[in-house]
């Protein structure tokens, strides 16, 4: 027993001084050191009210960085106004852990938000609460008939739009679900600054609309509204691009076919080229086999 | 000796869990190519890139791709219950677990009544008909099919006020299944933006530095991806909707409320459906 003790701890001894002459493991360059850790949780902190247990650890890549205490993760694209807030225990919301207060209290805590996150009051469009229904059915055994409960209120979440110079900007927005403790349960807030010539474009494209800008046919459709709009890079994703451009959205001849095309122009009518989100994957070109050829 | 074997019996089950979220398996049918003859069009320019960033996400969360068909390769047949339909060994929508369709739905005109049938619409000269009646032909999970998130970008496939009719059939195995009600005039409108951001939400994007795994974006139940992501690009009054199926009431709505892409639940048998829907 006793030359077995030795044994182990032998083994423990010799494994210990093998273990301290290996070359340390390198860091992974995506961890984030503690005062850039400390930077990101303090600006969560501050500006959205997160309260932070520990320990605090941090990655980011690619310009996307986060830091997290296990329950709450705070991400950020660096320099831009782009957050992504999800405390996990409050989102998901269970059944009766929702946000217990008003819709204008739900609204007053988003724009609090908004604000202290530097975003300008005056590009707000519209901020609507948005009510989610639930709803339960059963079908018989033999499959024959149905039977549907009443729908029932459910969840809350606070979506605001953005309008920049009375430019549309569909791609950016606040969405806000906020638990029953009145903490952020989850936000994407998308709201980041635009460039001056990005600006300065979609106004000369709002101008070639005004003066009656003619937009291309586009086959099994017609024209249905024509506007400029401010385009960006969504919040989950790896890059902030923005573009102006001019939305044409076509109303279907079909009168049944639903999705409404839609493209995004420039003065000439030609395609802009659209904020980018993810890197797409190396694909290569496949053919269905067996398939006939369209046309 | 027991302490060992509790910890190894952990690690073993860690190591299952990962095995198990790495083996979900996603397919993507996406119609860009609507021509006016013989589909009527018009042609969708974000669906093909929307289904290609849904695949980026997929693909980076290390989940394994079926299919990947767009245009004259997506077949309405796709869509229909069978051996040579759903389960076509090369495009089947019933073959991976789960399934992104991007393209043309049908959409009533004025509104959707609850007899009113829901459709999947692609434009191809095989599997024909392009247009494929979901309460009527789509059954997945049946036999060997093995679908378990239906995710339908096509406008208004899922009526709230036909959702009996169109969509209690289709579950025969199948857990969880999104899309949008609406009308022609309270429409989706085509976009890369909805299924991409829907795609980051369903998987999330982490940093794993062992000691931590540290979430960049999120990774969502398929249900809350798709009420954050729903209603980007769409009209006034269209709804985003999920639908999931189970044994009784509490565990329909379990299912709607938790199932998430990466940790798909046992299959579901049972006559109860909970849905869960927001407005635009």
């Amino acid at each position: 027993m006793k030359s077995f003790t030795s044994l182990i701890v032998s083994a423990i001894v010799t494994t210990g001084l093998l273990a301290g002459c290996a070359p340390k493991p390198k860091p992974d360059p995506r961890q984030l050191d503690e005062s850039q850790v400390r930077v990101l949780a303090d600006a969560g902190a501050n500006q959205f009210g997160i309260q932070w247990g520990k320990p605090l650890n941090g990655a980011g890549e690619r310009g996307v960085a986060a830091v997290t205490d296990g329950v709450t993760t705070f991400t950020t694209h660096t320099g831009s106004r782009v957050f992504i807030v999800h405390n996990r225990k409050e989102f998901p919301p269970t059944a009766d852990n929702g946000f217990q207060g008003t819709d204008e209290e739900l609204k007053d805590i988003g724009l609090k938000f908004l604000k202290a996150a530097g975003a300008n009051a005056d590009e707000i469009a519209r901020a609507r609460v948005l009510t989610q229904f639930t709803q339960l059915g059963e079908k018989s055994a033999d499959g024959k008939s149905v039977r549907v409960d009443a729908p029932q209120k459910s969840h809350r979440a606070l979506l605001v739009t953005r309008h920049i110079g009375g430019v549309e900007a569909p791609s950016s927005r606040m969405l806000l679900y906020v638990g029953a403790s009145g903490r952020i349960g989850f936000m994407e807030l998308n709201w980041p600054d635009i460039s001056r010539d990005v600006v300065d474009r979609a106004s000369q494209l709002r101008k070639s609309v005004e003066a009656g800008f003619a937009a291309p046919r586009l086959e099994g459709a017609e024209v249905e509204s024509v506007q400029p709009v401010l385009l960006n890079s969504p919040a989950a994703g790896f890059y902030n691009d923005s573009v102006a451009a001019i939305r044409v959205i076509y109303s279907n001849n079909n009168k049944e076919l639903g999705r409404k095309a839609v493209r995004y122009l420039d003065e000439r009518g030609a395609d802009v080229v659209l904020p980018r989100d993810i890197d797409r994957l190396r694909e290569e070109a496949v053919a269905r086999k067996g398939a006939k050829q369209a046309g | 000796m027991r302490n060992s074997f509790a910890w190894i019996a952990a690690a073993s089950l860690l190591g299952m869990a990962g095995v198990c979220s790495a083996q979900t398996r996603y397919s993507t049918g996406a119609v860009t190519d609507y021509p006016a003859n013989p589909c009527g069009g018009p042609s969708l320019p974000a669906a093909v890139p929307e289904a290609a960033a849904f695949r980026g996400w997929y693909g980076s969360a290390g989940l394994i791709n079926v299919s990947r068909w767009d245009n004259n390769d997506v077949w309405g047949s796709d869509f229909r219950d069978g051996p040579g339909a759903d389960l076509e060994p090369q495009g089947g929508s019933d073959l991976p677990d789960v399934y992104l369709f991007a393209g043309h739905g049908i959409c009533q005109d004025p509104v959707p009544a609850a007899a009113d049938g829901d459709f999947i619409f692609v434009c191809s000269t095989n599997g024909q008909p392009n247009n494929t009646h979901i309460g009527n032909s789509s059954r997945w999970g049946n036999g060997t099919g093995r679908l378990k998130f239906a995710f339908i970008d096509a406008s208004c496939p899922m009526d709230l006020v036909s959702l009996g009719t169109n969509w209690f059939p289709p579950f025969q195995g199948l857990h969880v299944a999104t899309g949008h009600s609406g009308n022609r005039t309270h429409d989706t409108l085509d976009s890369s933006s909805r299924g991409s951001l829907f795609g980051a939400y369903t998987v999330g994007y982490s940093i794993d530095l062992l000691i931590v795994k540290i979430d960049l974006f999120p990774e969502m139940p398929a249900t809350w991806a798709w009420m954050s992501t729903g209603l980007i690009d769409v009209q006034d009054e269209v709804c985003a909707v999920a639908i999931a199926n189970d044994s009784t009431a509490a565990a329909a709505e379990n299912r709607r409320d938790n199932e998430r892409v990466k940790a798909p639940m046992a299959r579901p048998s049972g006559n109860w459906f909970a849905w869960r829907w927001t407005c635009s």
